[in-house]
């Protein structure tokens, strides 16, 4: 029998490659692109029928731009009925006896929002290689602090620019989230629903009295989370303050530790919270931050607890429907957000 | 048996191309799970079978050929020793 003639070893190669391309294409399709989970969520942790309400707030005026919003929250909720008498005590997740009333400044700060239930300064800072955005947040009741999902469904493989979706919603202040999808597992409760509860790296919760903590991995329990009232999750990390010092190490690699573009979110009190949002990988204009340059950052702020948030390309936050700063290479798609104001997701 | 011992030998080359990315992209970016997800898992197994298979194959066809090297040794001594028998008589 005639043996046939071998291929050239370089037409061998070049094939080989061709294969690893499509392998690689085959596996970025199921990781990355399709669709995979179901949208419902697991378990409704606050808001269910046999969990208390913590939405009775001492009754205030609620400007035009929210009222619509208000109307919608009591449609399908009894407990937040026009007939509800007021608890003469503040319940959990309303802070309006620490919301500040006195008007924001007009100096120095990039941009303001004043309603009766929520206060925005943003203030834009320079240190010698990075610019970031602050944007100090007061909210008179837990449910100002909102999330949405890419396509407002809970899914992998959903992904929108986070502009978009805090144009979806109307937010007048959003931040990029944790990007979920692009991972198969990491905590997720989302607006006081459990969505997935496989744990992935440190986690962060803001729990339904407006408490938020931040969790090594091998330190949380998502059963005493879910029982405490858990309203929001966040899994990416890793965890910024460490019994109010910078972390002797963080739970990630040298490539996330490294100056990057940033997006995070720190904690002062119930109802009073910071997103910081860090421009990099932008010589001449900004480099970004480390995580310890980070973590000092939120110190000097006087946040007690802080969480690193999705960065690099992903680094977004959006304020009055304008992007501020310049994320790089103009953002990207992600899969949920973080917001405040606006119209509450179904 | 060649045919299929070449086309497991590719497989395993592009196996390898896929895992050596993934680990790269894992050290840049672990929070996306590069190795630790279900389709990862599945790859990994793809390549084990695939190994596994090449192994297999590559072993039966090393011992065909050191069973065949080995009776060639044997026949040619039992030639070479015929042959001197031959001598001698003659």
């Amino acid at each position: 029998m005639q043996q046939k003639k071998p291929l050239p070893g370089i037409v061998v190669v070049l094939l080989d490659l061709l294969g690893i391309g499509a392998a690689l294409a085959i596996f970025i399709l199921f990781h990355h692109v399709l669709p995979l989970d179901s949208g419902e969520p697991i378990q409704n942790i606050v808001f269910g029928e046999d969990t208390p309400s913590v939405v009775e707030t001492t009754p205030t005026p609620v400007p035009a731009a929210t009222e619509s919003a208000a109307d919608s929250e009591t449609a399908g909720d009894p407990s937040m009925s026009p007939t509800a008498v007021p608890t003469p005590t503040p319940a959990p997740g309303d802070f309006s006896a620490s919301f500040p009333t006195d008007e924001p400044p007009e100096e120095d700060v990039f941009g303001s929002y004043v309603s009766d239930n929520l206060r925005i300064v943003v203030t834009e800072e320079h240190t010698d290689d990075a610019v970031y955005f602050v944007a100090d947040v007061w909210i008179r009741n837990i449910r100002e602090f909102k999330t949405a999902f890419a396509d407002g469904t809970y899914g992998r493989g959903r992904y929108e620019l986070p502009s978009d979706m805090a144009s979806d919603v109307n937010a007048v202040l959003a931040l990029s989230g944790d990007c979920y999808g692009a991972r198969p597992s990491g905590i997720v409760i989302r607006n006081g629903d459990l969505y997935r509860e496989s744990i992935s790296g440190d986690v962060c919760v803001l729990y339904s009295d407006g408490v938020m903590e931040t969790y090594y991995a091998d330190e949380f329990d998502l059963s005493q989370a879910v029982d405490r009232g858990a309203y929001q999750a966040w899994s990416f990390g890793p965890k910024l303050i460490d019994n109010g010092e910078v972390p002797a190490s963080y739970n990630t690699t040298s490539a996330i530790i490294a100056h990057n573009p940033r997006a995070a979110i720190g904690y002062y009190e119930p109802g009073h919270y910071c997103l910081l949002v860090v421009d990099g990988r932008q010589p001449g204009y900004s480099d970004g931050m480390t995580l310890q340059e980070l973590s000092e950052t939120f110190l000097s702020l006087g946040c007690t607890d802080a969480y690193n948030l999705d960065g690099g390309q992903s680094a977004m936050m959006i304020f009055n429907g304008q992007i501020v700063g310049q994320p790089y290479k103009g953002g990207r798609t992600i899969s949920d957000i973080l917001y405040f104001g606006g119209s509450d997701t179904e | 048996m060649k045919e299929l011992q070449n086309v497991l030998s590719h497989l395993t080359v592009i196996f390898v191309g896929v895992f050596l990315t993934l680990v790269v992209l894992n050290v840049y970016n672990p929070s996306m799970q590069f190795l630790s997800s279900t389709i990862s898992q599945v790859f990994l197994v793809g390549f084990c079978l695939t190994a596994l298979a090449l192994a297999i194959v590559t072993i039966q066809d090393n011992r065909r050929r050191a069973a065949a090297a080995y009776r060639h040794e044997t026949e040619a001594a039992r030639a070479k020793h015929v042959g001197g028998t031959f001598t001698r008589r003659f």
